[in-house]
């Protein structure tokens, strides 16, 4: 049973200060590793450890954590179920970088375009990266934590035609990175509105949905 | 006048340019994409150059709203990713959060899960069949698989109330016990798949036609596919063993006698033989299991699943612990878990990460789908247009489960 000190001592040997940290978790061990070396250290791994097959790359957003990004990279067997996660870990930075591994693991191609696309890391030396499941012209990413639930433009609403009497303009309104505000008429009061947009900034305050008053249209009704 | 040796008329044959291709576009509102999956395809007459599938059509935003949920809705959410196989979404995410929150399930509950997924498995694999073969030409295939599909589906409704995305699988356990006639059910379910899967096999193992569509057609060998990342009967039908249930005891599949069933050449046919056999293999352990079906409670108890109901008019701990569990939600441990299961179409995995409060901070699934849609753009160059549908019959990607 080859166990996470053994691959920690022989990482450790084999290429000296590229682990950062090494921890059990609750699946499997985690190895932390610079990024910057991070395709040597994945080219070891594949080729004196075993580890042929890459199961997944994920990203997740720590924000506020400093450094804000880890990207996890869980390898596997092919022949027994040994399994590994390596973590890189990144910092806040609109762009952050992170070599590529596809030249180490193939698979990796479409695993990473999907890292760039929902959190915008960039993978140094990927052969073509590009938004794979949000549409090529899309502005953000989607599953950071300062990205809002439902802050997707909704077409019937900021369409300046259907602004009317009772509609009211999405402009003034705190909209969060430009999203425009959803705005939905509460029917049991004519003359309110309940505001259901995201929150204005960058907390992890998820699922909230916040109810603002709204003054009146017509002065003349309330008086 | 025409060409000797194409045939063509020569005044045809001379508006042709050497090596010019024409490209083509697949999808993704076509249907032999298989849902709306967009496949660049580059042409030479009816060869084909370069695949290139465009995926993205069919994102919901899974993984998103997963985050807003709590930990116990969000099985509602995951369970949507691959619609065909619904009870394996639920069955990695449960594993996940019981295995971050250190919740046993009995082992009624496991038997329950083991019963339900592999007839999940059935249910797949037929909507591969009934597509495939209709795909390919054999339409009747369609009408037969979708009539044994609904049979089983007829199950699935009387046992969890819903037909698909039932969110029955929940961390700690099953929704629901089985009622005393679903055992019997289940055993007639078994005679008649048994019968129906001799049927689909005199009508298309030995068919020439369905050979001569298959048989060495998108070859995958065994070293790309572990490269590209490819696992399930995909990977196996390459002739890599690899079965997650064999290798991890994620559910008490040590109990059961089956074989993993294991392809030689990698082409669409071998593709096509495995699941056959994997559907018999799966009957076999769905029958083992009901017949050794263990007594005892069918959910753990604890945080993650309500009181029983006769303990609310009496107990005021008990009437607490449901108001909480349907108001906030119950709280998991920080921490960070990936769990992967043999899914019907590979490898599904959930890496799922707590920050210690009621909400999950990040779910991702692993689609197997996702991983093993690349391998097109590898096998369709130098096969016929009419090929690359065969090729995407046989590797069966589900476009929930590659856009999510």
């Amino acid at each position: 049973m080859t166990t996470l000190a053994d691959y920690e001592a022989r990482l450790r040997e084999r290429i000296p200060d590229v682990l950062l940290e090494a921890v059990e978790g609750l699946d499997t061990g985690v190895l932390v590793v610079r990024a910057d070396r991070l395709v040597e250290v994945m080219t070891l791994l594949r080729d004196d450890f075993g580890f042929d097959l890459l199961s997944d790359v994920s990203g997740v957003d720590w924000l506020p954590r400093d450094p804000r990004y880890d990207v996890n990279y869980h390898l596997a067997c092919a022949d027994s179920n040994r399994r590994l996660r390596v973590k890189v870990q990144l910092p806040d930075v609109e762009a952050p970088r992170v070599p590529s591994v596809v030249g180490v693991w193939p698979t990796a191609d479409w695993h990473e375009r999907e890292v760039y696309d929902f959190f915008g890391v960039v993978f140094d030396g990927h052969p073509d990266l590009k938004r794979i499941l949000m549409p090529d012209e899309w502005i953000g990413h989607p599953l950071r934590k300062d990205y809002p639930v439902g802050g997707v433009p909704v077409e019937y609403r900021i369409e300046p035609a259907y602004i009317g009497p009772n509609v009211v303009s999405t402009a003034g309104r705190p909209a969060a990175g430009g999203v425009p505000v959803r705005l939905r008429r509460d029917r049991g009061r004519p003359s309110s509105w309940t505001w259901t947009g995201p929150p204005a900034t960058g907390v992890p305050d998820r699922g909230r949905e916040e109810e603002v008053e709204l003054p009146d249209e017509d002065p003349a009704e309330t008086t | 006048m025409t060409d000797i040796d194409t045939g063509v008329p020569t005044e045809v044959r001379d508006l042709w340019v050497e090596d010019e291709t024409m490209r083509v576009n697949l999808g993704p509102q076509h249907p032999s994409t298989h849902g709306v999956l967009r496949l660049k395809v580059e042409v030479i007459g009816e060869q084909i150059v370069s695949a290139e599938p465009v995926i993205g059509y069919l994102h919901t935003g899974i993984e998103k709203q997963a985050e807003s949920l709590n930990w116990i809705q969000a099985v509602t959410d995951v369970t949507r990713a691959d619609y065909l196989s619904p009870f394996y979404n639920e069955l990695a995410y449960s594993l996940a959060v019981e295995k971050l929150a250190g919740v046993e399930v009995p082992s009624r509950g496991q038997w329950i899960r083991t019963i339900m997924c592999e007839l999940n498995r059935v249910t797949s694999h037929l909507v591969w069949l009934a597509t495939g073969g209709l795909e390919l030409g054999a339409l009747s295939m369609a009408t037969f698989a979708f009539r044994e599909r609904e049979q089983i589906l007829d199950l699935y409704q009387s046992v969890t109330g819903l037909r698909m995305n039932h969110a029955y699988i929940r961390p700690g356990g099953v929704n629901m016990d089985f009622r005393p006639e679903h055992p019997g059910m289940i055993r007639e379910l078994v005679v008649l798949l048994r019968q129906r899967f001799d049927e689909y096999e005199q009508f298309l193992t030995h068919n020439p036609i369905w050979i001569g569509r298959n048989q060495g057609v998108g070859i995958l060998k065994a070293e790309d596919a572990i490269a590209l990342g490819v696992t399930g009967p995909n990977l196996r039908a390459s002739g890599v063993g690899r079965d997650l249930r064999r290798l991890s005891a994620y559910l008490p599949y040590d109990e059961f006698d089956f074989d993993v069933p294991i392809g030689q050449n990698g082409d669409c046919y071998d593709r096509y033989l495995v699941r056959m056999a994997e559907m018999r293999e799966s009957v076999k352990i769905v029958e083992q299991a009901i017949e050794g079906l263990p007594e005892g409670p069918f959910r753990a108890e604890g945080k993650f699943v309500p009181p029983p109901r006769n303990r609310l008019p009496v107990s005021m701990e008990a009437v607490i612990h449901h108001f909480k569990l349907f108001t906030e939600g119950p709280h998991v441990p920080s921490g960070e878990v990936y769990v992967a299961v043999e899914s019907p179409r590979g490898e599904l995995g959930m890496f799922v990460a707590s920050d210690g409060r009621g909400r999950p901070w990040r779910v991702h699934i692993r689609g197997p789908s996702f991983v093993n849609l690349q391998v097109v753009s590898r096998l369709a160059p130098g096969h016929l247009l009419a090929d690359l549908i065969a090729i995407l019959a046989s590797l069966d990607p589900v476009m929930g489960d590659v856009d999510r």
